[in-house]
């Protein structure tokens, strides 16, 4: 597994941005293709009508108003009001279209996301902070949307309008179109050479506030150890530290994108004067062509028209730049190996008996760590097996290796004869009824967190179950009943109820194998006494594999393992084990030594 | 003051004035009334203006986000000022241009008077020259100030929100925090650094321009001025049918954004079901009603954008026709047409952006509102004079790490002055857990009376549900009582500061909660300054320095979120640990050795006895043999301790800890007849 990350620290990314990336991006757009072809259309139709008005100015001003004719005022008017009223039709078109598009991209992309990250491995999960997967499913994308729908589609627009008022300029005086790109030149160099330092700057802003982002989130969720530990004032600090990067980041990445309006608008401008210089020495000297008033306005007003698409480009680029950044972390993210993933042909598990056997099974979370070797055991259909033996022995990573939560270094693990890796992992788990150690119940009703153990369940279905692990009166307790909500991991019921509830969630799935993983550490004696008769019903037919400190609710075990120095140190009854007189005789000693006080 | 609301039902605020009264009500008449009261306060004293984030006055702020946001950057006041003074340079100098242009084309081109063209062409070069850099220094300002601000602004409510007691948080969905953190102080970023200078710039930019166009010919710029009103409602009306889309919006995402997060925090729940369809429906629904609010809003910008623009644009119209028919009259020259028409440009501009700068603006007021009213919110739990940290904090720049370093030390020696004894006593306590949607049934806790004298261990049994968990955070104050009292050392808790009161507690919560962060840190969280043997110590008394040695990186490993990656006993273990560290007074172990096996649990009980000077223990447990040599047990059920003694008392009472005492006993007797057999 990668090394944990922590909130500061920076994830560094393996693929640099490159052209295939944003091709890749370009996928999500590829289906609205026709459409958005459509709106590129209209565009270029509203943009090219807009960039007539200099040139009925033009006619006004050369023809119309020297001429006296006011008739062609009048109708110059009129046209100029059908192109208002066009060119805003459009834009309405235009804007309702794009967006339409943008959230659809968007949609689509975080559907696919949200889609991997449900066949993610543990192992992911495990390694980050959750704030930093969020940040990437929920903000990122967000983000990315403007750039792919209309941002991209401006550039476009944006680049053909170079081309109209190029069109325009030519079409008002030729001569003057060579002149008039001058500065050109001089912009895209300037462009280019700010180019690397804004991109780095960006992604430094990036890494800074999904630290900060990563932090908030850690300590909102922690805060109630915080105060209990009087910790507050250190941790203003590592905030104030992480704002501050962040400020800092941000003015860096500012001076550099504030730089590109007065270096546009600069040489637009100098252009401007040097048009103006051109012409009035035409006219004074004779030597040039006659350049008519309105011509040359009109001619001015395009140059001006056509710094604004650069303008745009060049922002466009930023934004590209800065979408770059994201795009490299959403790809990141959806490139992220599966691991755990169906085999190719795999066959869908039959309905299963619940033979277990574990075949020398090696298995590490990290390479080097082995955490079990060459573990085999057999567990026969409908058996119960126990498993004991000192915390951090490795008997929670048993039972989650049955469900092939991770994959194993070496050995097999076989269900009724399958090997669980040749199966569809949705048919293998969803025979599994599986309580955790730590149960996480969603922030919704007590019902719905039942059901969750079957979609179709009724709401009586729902009671019975939880009548049956001795839940139904503590719930009935509560004033809202089953209709209590639950809060934020967990809040709002006490510890035992919480697993009481994940259990009757697993009572009500009626897997075919059943594990319980402490699923009554927190629940007195007298409950656990009570739903001992809920279990052994639950129990009966079926192969259960429960993991337990108190011995009592194992003694009645078909087969005990004992889980010690990463394999099965002891195993038997209850009654051979005893006879052996060794490891779990000597459990039970400390047992009765704990509770009488009397060395055996 | 608000207090907080339920946030997951209806939502309903209590409001406290400053006579204390409290008033209920929906957040809308809360804000109204607060909004009353103050504006007699503003009107009388500029004092009024500071403080705005501190969160005992920020109730004034109520409903005026820019009374809020002004009083919030009063440091920055000059500064801002000067940008938006250069700002206005800035515009003035952006209207030289189509003037001069219109010089040019009238004397040069006309006239022909050739020696001003140099003077012109100048102008026409420095102009942006000194534009740019104007704007490039104004802009840096504000950029400053509006990252100032938000930095300010971040910390404050930080610092807030360290003070909000448990019932918040388990009210108010992570989600919700975050987005106040992040995006709702973004868009006060944002208006800061641009929305409102670009909003004064282009009313100014108007201004100046529709007046030089009066100047120039008063028919030319009426006829152009009479569309002005037309703008102004066309801007209003859209400013009104956006603003309820963006809170749409805003709700839906944040109801996506809580779908990924339970997502991510259940995962190993919904791979377990194997839920991933249904979980990708529930989340398909979410994203498809984000898309449509989205979609909706767009509607709206489609209806209004394009015919601010396109009125925008009709200006050109009287410039062709009626310009045209003046300058055919000799009324005005083509070069005032030409400057007109420029200046048009110019004009156009802040008319078209009139519908991005309300939308903007509006949601800033929203985001502004949400964080103001957060700030007013109380907490239930707080040290009883306002302490240094809890008053007035200037969150200014530069003064203000020095001050903080000031108030951090007087925390610090409160502390260390104040080591407690650990003598604890709880007086006819009621406690009911706080809900403004559900009133309680019955009380989670019921009179309780007991008195514990320093050094003692005390036991505590009882059903699920029963209170234990309850009784005992109301010792560091997680939450307070509602009735009665709670002394320690003779004094009520509610009189100590509450961290140093927390600092001689140390507590094991039953739900460990570790840090994504190295074990050593963990360890030492309540101590940072632990040396590295202090934290193996901790480790040793807790049985950690077994496995801890082993891990990939020992110490220094780094933990995943809430402790993925360890086991459930060694989560415990460490979280024991990290209570041992900071050597309290009172220990609180909750449930604390439930997933440990028997033999390691007798071994730290053990070390805990051995190490155990003076320190006043509670002990939550389901195991007799946990509590069995406890010097005074209690057993809870329903929120009353229905039995109470020694381990022997308990037995010859014969009533539940006997119960629960022969029940676990009966299986060991079991077991012991097995054993003899067995050895046989
Ligand atoms: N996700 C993980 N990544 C890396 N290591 C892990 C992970 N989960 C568990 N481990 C390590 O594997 C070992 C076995 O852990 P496991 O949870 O199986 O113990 P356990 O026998 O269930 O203990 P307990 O009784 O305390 O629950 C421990 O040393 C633990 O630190
Ligand atoms: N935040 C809360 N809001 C409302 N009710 C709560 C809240 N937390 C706990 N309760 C309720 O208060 C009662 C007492 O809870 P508490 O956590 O003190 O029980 P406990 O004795 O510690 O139980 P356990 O043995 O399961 O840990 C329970 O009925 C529980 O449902
Ligand atoms: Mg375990
Ligand atoms: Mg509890």
């Amino acid at each position: 597994m990668a090394r944990r990350n922590r909130y500061d620290m920076d994830e560094e990314l393996e693929t640099p941005f490159n052209m295939a990336q944003f091709r890749r991006m370009l996928h999500y757009a590829l289906p609205y293709k026709k459409i958005m072809l459509l709106v590129l259309i209209v565009m270029i139709a509203a943009s090219a009508l807009s960039m007539l008005s200099p040139y009925l100015l033009k006619i006004a001003m050369d023809t119309a108003i020297p001429g006296h004719d006011v008739r062609l005022l009048l109708i110059l008017a009129a046209i100029y009001l059908v192109v208002v009223l066009v060119v805003a039709f459009f834009t309405s078109y235009r804007m309702r279209t794009m967006n339409v598009i943008g959230q659809s991209i968007i949609h689509d992309l975080r559907l696919d996301m949200y889609r991997h990250l449900q066949r993610l491995p543990f192992s992911y999960f495990d390694s980050r902070p959750h704030g930093k997967i969020l940040v990437r499913i929920v903000h990122y994308v967000n983000s990315v949307s403007d750039l792919l729908s209309s941002g991209l589609i401006n550039a476009v627009v944006d680049a053909i309008s170079l081309v109209i008022i190029l069109a325009y300029m030519i079409l008002t005086d030729a001569g003057l179109t060579l002149y008039g790109l001058l500065g050109l030149p001089l912009l895209v160099l300037g462009i280019f050479s700010l180019k690397g330092l804004q991109r780095r700057a960006r992604r430094r802003l990036n890494q800074s506030s999904s630290n900060l982002t990563a932090y908030v989130q850690e300590s909102m969720q922690g805060m109630t150890i915080t105060q209990l530990f009087a910790r507050e004032a250190e941790n203003r600090q590592t905030f104030r530290e992480l704002g501050d990067n962040y400020h800092h980041r941000w003015m860096d990445v500012v001076r550099l994108d504030l730089l590109f309006w007065p270096m546009t608008d600069f040489i637009g401008s100098v252009t401007v004067a040097f048009l103006y210089g051109l012409v009035v020495w035409w006219v004074r000297s004779q030597t040039g062509p006659a350049v008519p008033v309105g011509t040359m306005i009109a001619f001015i007003a395009y140059v001006q028209r056509f710094w604004a698409p650069i303008n745009n480009l060049a922002n466009f680029y930023t934004q590209l730049l800065n979408g770059a950044s994201y795009i490299e972390r959403i790809f990141e993210f959806l490139d992220e190996p599966l691991e755990i993933e169906d085999a190719p042909g795999a066959r869908p598990l039959p309905r299963i008996d619940g033979k277990v056997e574990f075949c020398d099974v090696t298995f590490s979370y990290e390479p080097g760590h082995p955490i079990l070797e060459h573990l085999s055991f057999t567990a026969q259909a409908g058996e119960s097996i126990a498993l004991v033996g000192p915390t951090g022995a490795g008997k929670s990573t048993v039972v989650n290796l049955i469900s092939r939560f991770y994959n194993l270094d070496s050995g097999k693990i076989l269900i009724d004869g399958h090997d669980i890796s040749q199966v569809t992992l949705d048919s293998l788990r969803s025979q599994m009824g599986i309580m955790l150690q730590d149960p996480y119940l969603f922030p919704t009703t007590i019902m719905e967190n039942i059901r969750y153990g079957r979609l179709d369940a009724t709401d009586q279905e729902c009671i019975e179950a939880a009548r049956a692990v001795c839940a139904h009166d503590f719930i009935m307790r509560h004033p809202d009943g089953y209709q209590t909500v639950i809060r934020e991991h967990g809040s709002g019921v006490s510890s035992g109820e919480r697993q009481l509830i994940s259990f009757a969630r697993v009572m009500l799935s009626a897997p075919r194998i059943l594990i319980l993983d402490e699923a009554t550490a927190s629940i007195d004696t007298k409950t656990e006494k009570a739903l001992q008769l809920g279990l052994a019903r639950l129990q009966k037919g079926r192969t259960s594999f429960v993991i337990a400190h108190r011995l009592s609710t194992i003694r009645d075990s078909s087969q005990i393992f004992y889980i010690a120095n990463r394999g099965i140190a002891e195993r038997g009854t209850h009654e051979e084990l005893l006879k052996k007189d060794q490891l779990y005789a000597a459990l039970h000693k400390s047992q009765i030594f704990a509770m009488t006080g009397r060395e055996l | 003051m608000l207090e907080y609301t339920a946030l997951t039902g209806r939502i309903e605020v209590i409001r406290v004035n400053k006579q204390n009264k409290h008033t209920a009500g929906s957040v809308r008449q809360v804000r109204r009334l607060n909004r009353q009261e103050n504006d007699q306060l503003f009107k009388h004293s500029r004092d009024a203006y500071r403080d705005a984030l501190n969160p005992q006055e920020a109730w004034r702020f109520t409903g005026h986000p820019f009374r809020w946001i002004f009083a919030a950057i009063h440091k920055d006041m000059g500064w801002f000022v000067l940008a938006l003074v250069l700002d206005l340079i800035f515009s003035s100098l952006s209207m030289i241009p189509s003037v001069i242009t219109g010089k040019i084309v009238d004397e040069v081109l006309d006239q022909q008077l050739y020696t001003h063209l140099v003077l012109f062409l100048t102008i026409l070069v420095v102009v942006p020259l000194l534009r740019g850099s104007i704007m490039y220094l104004f802009r840096n300002i504000l950029e400053e100030i509006s990252q100032r601000a938000m930095v300010n602004i971040r910390n404050a409510l930080y610092r807030h929100l360290q003070n909000m007691d448990l019932s918040f948080y388990s009210d108010t969905p992570t989600g919700n925090l975050m987005a106040n953190l992040t995006g709702d102080v973004d868009n006060i970023r944002h208006f800061v650094a641009f929305a409102a200078y670009s909003t004064l710039e282009q009313i100014f930019i108007f201004v100046v321009g529709i007046s030089y166009l009066l100047y120039l010919n008063w028919q030319l710029a009426l006829s152009i001025a009479v569309f002005t009103p037309v703008i102004f409602f066309l801007a209003w009306r859209f400013a009104r049918q956006i603003r309820p889309r963006w809170s749409q919006i805003r709700r839906s995402f944040e109801r996506l954004n809580a779908v990924v997060q339970e997502n991510i925090s259940g995962n190993r729940v919904t791979k377990a079901f194997v839920r991933k369809v249904y979980e990708t429906e529930r989340f398909e629904r979410e994203n498809q009603t984000y898309r449509e609010m989205n979609n909706e809003a767009a509607d709206v910008r489609s209806r209004f954008i394009p015919a601010l623009d396109g009125m925008a644009n009709f200006l050109s119209i009287p410039i062709i026709l009626l310009g045209g028919i003046l300058v055919i009259r000799g009324q005005i020259t083509l070069g005032e047409l030409v400057a007109f028409n420029g200046l048009i440009f110019v004009l156009v501009n802040p008319t078209r952006q009139i519908g991005f700068r309300i939308d903007e603006i509006q949601r800033f007021s929203t985001s502004a509102d949400k964080i103001i009213d957060l700030l007013s919110t109380k907490t239930r739990v707080r040290s009883p004079l306002p302490p240094a940290t809890d008053t007035a904090v200037p969150e200014q720049h530069g003064q203000e790490a020095a001050l903080l370093l000031q108030l951090d030390q007087a925390e610090a020696q409160c502390c260390a002055i104040q080591p407690l004894k650990g003598e604890v006593e709880f007086r006819d306590v009621s406690f009911h857990h706080h809900s403004f949607t559900r009133p309680a049934r019955h009380e989670t806790l019921d009179h309780i009376n007991f008195h514990v004298l320093p050094g003692q261990t005390i036991g505590i049994m009882g059903a699920t549900g029963s209170g234990k968990t309850s009784l005992v955070e109301l010792i560091p104050r997680l939450q307070d009582v509602n009735q009665g009292q709670i002394l320690i050392d003779g004094k009520d808790v509610r009189s100590y500061q509450l961290q140093a009161l927390r600092r001689n507690i140390g507590v094991v919560t039953q739900d460990v909660f570790l840090f994504s962060d190295t074990v050593s840190s963990n360890i030492a969280y309540g101590r940072p300054d632990l040396t590295d043997q202090a934290v193996h110590e901790a480790a040793r008394i807790a049985c950690a320095d077994g496995f801890i040695p082993d891990m990939e990186e020992g110490y220094d490993t780094i933990i995943g979120e809430r402790g993925v990656g360890l086991s459930g006993g060694q989560r415990q273990r460490i979280s024991l640990a990290r209570a041992l560290a900071i050597q309290p007074a009172i220990l609180i172990l909750d449930d604390t050795t439930s997933a440990v096996d028997m033999e390691t649990d007798q071994e730290i009980r053990d070390h805990l006895a051995r190490q155990q000077h003076g320190q006043t223990v509670f002990m939550i447990a389901s195991r007799i043999s946990s509590i069995r040599s406890a010097d005074l047990i209690l057993v809870l059920d329903q929120g009353r301790i229905v039995e109470r003694g020694t381990h022997d008392e308990l037995l010859t009472q014969k009533g539940y800890y006997y119960d629960i005492y022969l029940t676990q006993m009966g299986q060991i007797d079991h077991t012991l007849d097995e054993m003899r057999k067995a050895g046989e």
